[in-house]
């Protein structure tokens, strides 16, 4: 009697340890069976929810400005225009999916947004010639959003810029020129504009900000190689790369609205910014013989830029008016995102005049 | 009989442990501290409960709101065994060795994502005493006082190599206390109608090797439940029937000592249970667990269903 029970107690517990410890599948997506990585694998996390446990929008619904009344003016959007179209994506959505599949026109564009390094990336969605969508990886590395393309399986990094593991790693994103500013600000200048709905195919508390008091308070959820405690954490900075050096700039610099000219690696650029309307933008310094300032235009909410020659610049870089009306700015790697994030990606990394 | 049932349930379990695939909850770790606490019993008496434990997440909550979207689910399957020896009148020793399964499904239009750890668990001793009981047998107050020690592995990893999160492993990695009492009478007027409140607390302790050098800490735990159990005839076989409610709350996770989002949570269960008692010492119990309300933290899933199967034995190892 003992005996049996022994037995059938061992009999069960052998059977569960002859199995395997850990598996993971894929049901129809390719594995990727690559195990090299451009960034220490040994920091890439699993963030908890699972691939695709944060479900990426595929199908994005817009609506007019007039239509939209789920925002507040101080919440913060992402503003993107390609071609004469402009399209605004809410964080309030954006916290709950993190990427939208978008195309606007005959463009395939991926809209990226981390809610735990509050940085933003827009990328072509055709690399090497083949479209593809993006997903949720479920994986973080320094605490920021790696992205997985659809069509290989690759993983890539947010603020790296660049695919770090699997087929397509090495390729570096094509970005897209976008920036975030607040609800207020966007609706007031982009009247035309079409905004994300919150009829993503997805059931989500989109009024509630998911991660408590995470963006206020100096502790990160999860932690980043280079702690650096020059600014609070969760400052929000416009980072600007170019061939992988970066600077950061403050909204304090723009606390009065704006023009600075500063370089970053080998390329002189142009920054705009006005703390109050909330936002920050660059450009390269295409145009050196002339002298900028910040200029607002009330028969053209676009405008945000005078020169010396009597050109208006609109938002987007370009000349809408003056003599070199047509002339446009060429818009530089750039993106929002707290303080806590810039540091572990581009180490020392300068701040504007401090 | 006795050795046909031994065989089934020798066979149930075989075919779980190798057929099915494995998996999680979302609030704090394995769920074994509802197993615990097996009954009173003579000196020198062990009893033996071989167990399979089912618990399901598939419901998408809010807070208190359940959002419509079935695509994740969450499952722990947990083998274990509890045993108990009483080696005296008022103590006795309780251990429960698991063996976790955790399970995650992600079903979106390009696909399903399943992962699936699966190792022996965290092992429970719990010392309990009997603090009163009444003269007449019918009243009694027990307490336990134990641990949790970490014998479950925390660093199993996917294809990748990456370390799953915490809550997909089967082990914690950490010492955790735990605390137990239960309360049982009977009703006068009936005699074979007993109920009990009972209350069971788990201080978590810290896993200071989570990823290397992390910490992590799943949310402290407490449950009260109060229910009733009566006895029947079936035939010439004894039934014991119970229904309870189970009141659960659960802090949030720590990691490196700051909350960790979409932890933690209130839960009220309705939990009927069933013991076919197949001779004066061994018995088949099957118990649920079906959700009345819950309240949790931020979105996270939270429990559709749980159920445990058991196969109880006693047996009496020496006299007084």
């Amino acid at each position: 009697m003992r005996t049996l029970i022994v037995y059938v107690f061992f009999f069960v517990l052998f059977q569960g340890c002859n199995r395997g410890e850990a598996l993971n599948q894929v049901g129809t997506l390719p594995s990727p069976g690559v195990n090299d990585w451009l960034i220490p694998r040994s920091e890439v996390r699993d963030g908890g929810p699972g691939k695709d446990g944060i479900p990426a929008i595929g199908q994005p619904n817009f609506a007019d400005i007039s239509e939209i009344t789920y925002l507040h003016d101080e919440d913060l959007v992402i503003v993107l225009r390609h071609g004469n179209i402009t399209h605004i994506y809410p964080h309030q959505i954006m916290d709950w999916h993190e990427i939208v599949n978008d195309n606007i026109g005959s463009s395939a564009i991926a809209v990226t947004y981390c809610p735990l390094t509050g940085t933003t990336s827009a990328w072509n969605r055709i690399i090497n010639g083949r479209e593809t969508s993006f997903g949720v990886s479920g994986l973080i590395y320094n605490s920021n959003l790696i992205p997985y393309d659809r069509r290989t399986n690759s993983n890539w990094s947010q603020m790296q810029l660049e695919c770090v593991n699997g087929e397509w790693i090495g390729t570096e994103a094509e970005l897209i020129h976008h920036f975030e500013t607040s609800w207020k600000t966007a609706k007031g200048i982009f009247n035309e504009a079409r905004v994300l709905t919150r009829e993503t195919g997805f059931a989500r508390s989109y009024g509630n900000y998911p991660y408590h008091n995470y963006r206020e308070t100096g502790d990160l959820i999860f932690p980043v190689s280079i702690n650096d405690y020059r600014l609070h954490p969760k400052e929000r900075v416009l980072g600007v790369v170019i061939e992988k050096e970066a600077t950061v700039y403050r909204f304090s610099t723009f606390s009065d609205p704006n023009v600075v000219k500063d370089s970053v690696g080998e390329k002189n650029i142009l920054l705009v910014g006005s703390q109050a309307e909330n936002f920050i933008l660059v450009y390269e310094d295409s145009f050196p013989d002339l002298d900028f300032s910040y200029f607002s235009d009330p028969g053209n909410q676009e405008v945000i830029m005078k020169d010396n020659e009597g050109n208006l610049w609109d938002i987007f870089g370009k000349a809408v008016e003056g003599p070199r009306v047509g002339a446009s700015l060429i818009p530089v790697n750039a993106f929002m995102g707290y303080w806590f994030s810039w540091p572990a990606f581009y180490k020392d990394i300068p701040i504007y005049g401090e | 009989m006795f050795r046909t049932c031994i065989l089934l349930i020798g066979l149930f379990f075989a075919w779980e442990a190798t057929t099915l695939p494995a998996q999680s909850c979302c609030s704090g770790g394995v769920p074994l501290s509802n197993n615990l606490g097996m009954p009173e019993a003579e000196v020198g008496v062990l009893q033996l409960n071989l167990a399979y434990d089912y618990n399901r997440l598939n419901t998408l909550k809010s807070g208190w709101n359940r959002l419509d979207d079935n695509s994740r689910e969450r499952l722990t399957r947990s083998y274990f065994l509890d045993w108990s020896i009483s080696f005296g009148e008022r103590l006795s020793l309780e251990g429960i060795l698991p063996y976790i399964q955790q399970e995650r499904n992600i079903t979106q239009i390009t696909g399903t994502d399943f992962s699936n750890t699966s190792g022996l668990g965290d092992m429970i001793s719990l010392l309990h005493y009997t603090l009163l009981r009444s003269k007449m047998g019918n009243e009694s107050l027990r307490i336990a006082g134990g641990v949790k020690a970490p014998l479950g592995r925390f660093d199993l990893t996917n294809d990748l190599g990456i370390v799953y999160n915490a809550e997909l492993q089967p082990g914690s990695g950490a010492w955790d206390i735990i605390f137990w009492a239960q309360y049982l009478g009977t009703f006068g007027f009936r005699p074979s109608l007993g109920y009990h409140f009972t209350l069971a607390y788990s201080q978590k302790g810290k896993n200071r090797g989570y990823l290397g050098d992390q910490i992590y800490q799943f949310g402290n735990e407490m449950q009260i439940s109060a229910g009733i159990a009566d006895r029947f005839l079936l035939g010439k076989k004894i039934i014991d029937s119970s229904i309870g409610l189970r009141y659960r709350t659960v802090g949030e996770d720590q990691f490196n000592n700051a909350a960790l989002p979409a932890t933690g949570g209130q839960w009220l269960f309705f939990e009927p249970g069933i013991s076919y008692w197949l001779g004066l010492d061994m018995s088949l119990n099957v118990t649920a667990s079906l959700p009345v309300f819950s309240f949790v933290q931020d979105t996270q899933f939270s429990l559709t269903i749980r159920y445990t199967f058991g196969w109880f034995y006693r047996m009496k190892l020496w006299n007084k």
